[in-house]
């Protein structure tokens, strides 16, 4: 009996001590992993990509026959672009998707494991049931504090080394957005006029020039949301950049409540961009 | 002499101008002109705007290859983040082995060769079983 009242105090000790050296009691991380969540479902969204591919094909549909060889040429180019962009899109979504599992409160839950380590303990007669009971809560909790702590600095390091190539990363995906695919619906705007203008300018019949310029005004409102598609993702990109800057320059303080609130923000105006992406 | 991305981006802009310009000059001066003289200036508009086209491509081939190495790092973080994960996850089968020597411990220690024997069977599927 004073066996096992020692027992229990020892453990209590041991449970206080592990606490202490462990410094428990941290704050739950979940705006940086929703943060994470929705940056990596929001990257990876690919329309643009074929969008991009696809250009020189829709192109045909406009121009003289004289230029397809042309077209198809830069068909073949842009075909081999794919692959490389989709890549960086994945990685974005994967590297998130990963930083959001490091933030994550609990990845992976070992209370099972623990009461069976007790239940074995107990079993076979190293400890009493009380004790073995007390070793399993006690083990839990100095766990999750172990496995914690060792997340929380993976999080800080993947953070720190990755902010500078994550940068780029995103930046030169923003640059082919803004300057690539933007400048493709200003080319496409272009072709459209060059196209049914020349028809409408030459056309008698009232009616065959208003069924025209329905026409033309219907491509037309295609390449708007295109376009809107393009300042959407564009927007994403930038949150998801500036997010991570974020995270960097306050990642020994990832507990900071005020970049907590910051996340949050970030997460909700992500959201908004990623249904209105969704959507289109 | 190669083209930055930036120096690519802004050619394409340049030569859709100059589409946009000449095509503005024969929509406004349609009926002036020959049809001769309309097909020629069309010709030069499409080949202005493919050129346009032909340099965003160009541009974008650009990028990617002058930031291949920061791609390749960040590859290499993320790698490196997935394996901190799954290394939480082979804590699991660390206490599952733990489990396992107990109940071997105690076998051995009451001297029962069933027991032993079934135990260590016990622990070594414990220490062999899949992470995932």
């Amino acid at each position: 009996m004073r066996q096992s009242q020692s027992l229990t105090s020892r453990i209590q000790l041991f449970l206080l001590t592990g606490l202490l050296v462990l410094g428990v009691g941290c704050t739950s991380l979940a705006p940086i992993t929703e943060f994470a969540d929705i940056s990596a479902q929001s990257a990876a969204y690919t329309g643009l990509v074929t969008q991009y591919v696809q250009f020189p094909e829709r192109q045909k549909r406009f121009q003289p026959s004289s230029q397809h060889a042309r077209l198809e040429q830069m068909s073949r180019e842009r075909a081999a672009h794919k692959e490389r962009l989709l890549l960086r899109q994945a990685l974005i979504e994967e590297y998130m998707d990963a930083l959001g599992q490091l933030a994550a409160d609990e990845p992976v839950k070992y209370d099972k494991e623990i009461d069976a380590l007790g239940k074995a303990v107990a079993h076979n007669k190293f400890a009493g049931e009380k004790d073995a009971g007390a070793f399993g809560s006690v083990s839990k909790i100095l766990f999750r504090a172990v496995a914690d702590g060792w997340r929380r600095r993976k999080l800080r390091e993947l953070i720190g080394e990755s902010n500078s190539p994550f940068q780029e990363v995103v930046g030169a995906l923003k640059r082919i957005v803004d300057q690539g695919f933007a400048g493709d619906t200003e080319n496409e705007e272009i072709a459209i006029r060059n196209y049914y203008q020349p028809i409408i300018l030459s056309a008698k019949d009232k009616a065959g020039i208003a069924a025209l310029e329905e026409w033309r005004d219907a491509r037309l409102a295609e390449v708007r949301v295109w376009r809107h598609a393009i300042t959407d993702y564009s927007e994403v990109l930038s949150k998801i950049a500036s997010g991570h800057q974020k995270l960097y320059d306050k990642r020994d303080d990832l507990d900071n409540i005020d970049l907590l609130q910051q996340m949050s923000r970030y997460t909700k105006d992500l959201r908004k961009l990623f249904n209105t992406l969704k959507n289109l | 002499m190669k083209l930055t991305s930036e120096e690519a981006f802004e050619l394409s802009r340049h030569f859709r101008e100059l589409s946009v310009e000449l095509g503005n000059v024969r929509f406004s001066k349609w009926k002036e002109l020959s049809p001769a003289q309309r097909r020629t200036m069309e010709d030069a508009e499409w080949s202005l705007l493919n050129a346009s086209s032909d340099m965003i491509t160009s541009a974008v081939g650009i990028v990617l290859d002058e930031t291949e190495t920061s791609f390749r790092t960040l590859q290499g973080s993320t790698n490196k983040a997935k394996r901190a994960l799954q290394t939480l996850k082979t804590v699991r089968r660390v206490i599952n082995v733990a489990t396992a020597a107990v109940g071997l411990a105690a076998a051995i220690i009451s001297r029962d060769p069933g027991a032993i024997a079934k135990n260590a069977k016990g622990l070594f599927d414990a220490a062999t079983e899949d992470d995932t």
